[in-house]
């Protein structure tokens, strides 16, 4: 399964948690603020990792979405 | 700066009334510094400087896992948080996997639409509550409203019914005590909070509500749930970690709004700051001076320390917020700041899973207080006012306040210079 990665930095509060969980997909940038490492992800489990992350994200800002989805509202967020 | 002044020791009386002092010193000094800590007079480090508590926080080589990565003598002297009891293996001791799993299930309850409940929740006790202090004219903010309030709240969330809301604010006092000598009964309130959670639980899985501990019982994931004992050690957990916190919180602000009428004003004025005020007043002086202890899972060097394996750390998250380095004029208190994120609900894989609630309570009951009673002011000396002598936890021990009959001095006055 195929999905993509990004962050929703308008509701990002630099909390870490994704950074901690998962080093591989997330860092804190210069601003403090999360960044994705791996935008595409191209197997299971990486996806299953990444909506774990999310799902444990105290500000929901973490959005994985199925490729075909994410292409409309990934215009404009610019992470 | 404080080259020459020898500081209070840390966890003295004196530190505990005052610990800013001693942590400017230390991050000046001694960023990680070793000690012995009182209980059990067990070697460890104390991490004072923004940077260094943040790597701690964020590096998976300080691990949660105190019975599993502590040193025998840390072990031995009993400092494994819920050591014996289903707190053991409590979300916020445990690490990645089995935390993932937990924190998951956990915050997979925490929907929009049940926060939104919460907020009704909050708002609606903040108004009793104010009704009562109303009629007393002269209260304790600790006791009569920050206690009454954060108890209720949790015991309402978590559906408790409503006739062991006194029941469960005598409990979490006797847990979280002011006074060192009453130390003694700690273990019987902890003990009587997972009867309290394990009786909660059974009774939610007969007859199930709208509450948070029936939608923790019902939550799923991929075929997953919590089991029984899980369960208990979560709602245990939230009610230990998500009600005398919130009290210490909201004792401290208002503390910090009395001592700064300026403030206290500034927010009257403007309802709209509640948002940025309550994060500053989680960085100024939050429920929290440290967090849980860490331990090392490696020999490893933090900023020119070696740490040995097994080493415990305490991350002084209450110093970092008020490192110079990290924030212009960190002494000062000011409402309108913006930048820097605190580290006042910790950071990380275990920062605060109730932050939600935490910051809903604040922006409610903070700010109610002073606008329903404009001309709040303390009803007892400033140097009376005490803190409690806990290493953890920052709260005051009573907080008297009278409400003045005239109302606002200012009240003809225009907006604060």
């Amino acid at each position: 399964m195929k999905a993509l990665l990004w962050i929703d930095r308008r509701m990002c509060l630099g909390t870490g948690l994704c950074e901690a969980m998962s080093p591989e997909l997330f860092v804190l940038a210069d601003d403090n603020l999360a960044q994705v490492i791996e935008r595409h992800l191209h197997d299971d489990d990486r996806v299953e990792l990444a909506r774990s992350v999310a799902e444990c994200c105290p500000s929901g800002a973490i959005v994985v979405s199925a490729e075909a989805h994410a292409r409309a509202s990934e215009e404009g967020t610019g992470s | 700066m404080v080259e020459s002044g020898q500081p209070a020791p840390l966890f003295s009386s004196e530190y505990y009334q005052d610990p800013y002092p001693t942590f400017a010193w230390l991050r000046e000094n001694s960023p990680v510094h070793e000690f012995r800590f009182p209980v059990g007079d067990v070697r460890m480090w104390i991490v004072t400087r923004y940077e260094d508590v943040r790597t701690v926080l964020s590096d998976s080589r300080f691990s949660s896992e105190g019975g599993r990565w502590g040193n025998e003598e840390f072990k031995q002297a009993g400092l494994v948080s819920g050591a014996g009891s289903v707190l053991e293996e409590a979300v916020t001791v445990v690490d990645p996997p089995a935390h993932t799993r937990l924190r998951r299930l956990a915050m997979s309850t925490f929907t929009p639409r049940r926060v939104e409940e919460w907020r009704g929740i909050v708002r609606r006790l903040v108004t009793s509550t104010l009704d009562r202090c109303a009629e007393r004219g002269r209260f304790d903010v600790m006791e009569d409203y920050a206690g009454v309030v954060s108890a209720g709240v949790m015991g309402e969330i978590l559906g408790f019914r409503i006739e062991r809301h006194q029941e469960l604010v005598e409990t979490l006092a006797k847990v979280f005590p002011s006074d060192p000598a009453l130390m003694r009964y700690v273990p019987e309130g902890m003990a009587k909070i997972c009867e309290y959670a394990e009786r909660l639980v059974e009774e939610k899985r007969r007859n199930a509500g709208e509450d948070l501990t029936s939608a923790l019982i019902r939550a799923e994931e991929a075929g997953d749930q919590l089991s029984k004992k899980e369960l208990v050690a979560m709602v245990a957990a939230m009610i230990l970690a998500g009600s005398d916190t919130i009290r210490a919180f909201v004792g401290n602000a208002v503390l910090a709004l009395l001592d700064r009428p300026d403030q206290a004003r500034l927010l009257r004025e403007r309802p709209e700051l509640a948002g940025s005020a309550v994060e500053e007043f989680l960085r100024f002086e939050g429920a929290l001076s440290t967090v849980l202890f860490r331990l090392t899972t490696e020999d490893l060097d933090l900023a020119g320390t070696k740490l040995p394996a097994g080493s415990p750390v305490i991350a002084a998250i209450l110093s970092a917020n008020r490192d110079p380095l990290r924030f212009a004029e960190p002494d000062r208190l000011d409402i309108t700041r913006t930048g820097t994120r605190h580290l006042g609900l910790g950071h990380g894989l275990h920062n605060c899973l109730g932050a939600a609630l935490a910051r809903l309570e604040g922006e409610i009951a903070i700010p109610a207080l002073f606008e329903r009673f404009p001309g709040l002011v303390p009803a007892t000396p400033r140097e009376e006012i005490r803190y409690i002598e806990s290493w953890a936890m920052r709260r005051v021990v009573r907080l008297p306040v009278e409400v003045a009959e005239d109302g606002p001095v200012s009240a003809a006055a225009g907006p604060s210079a």
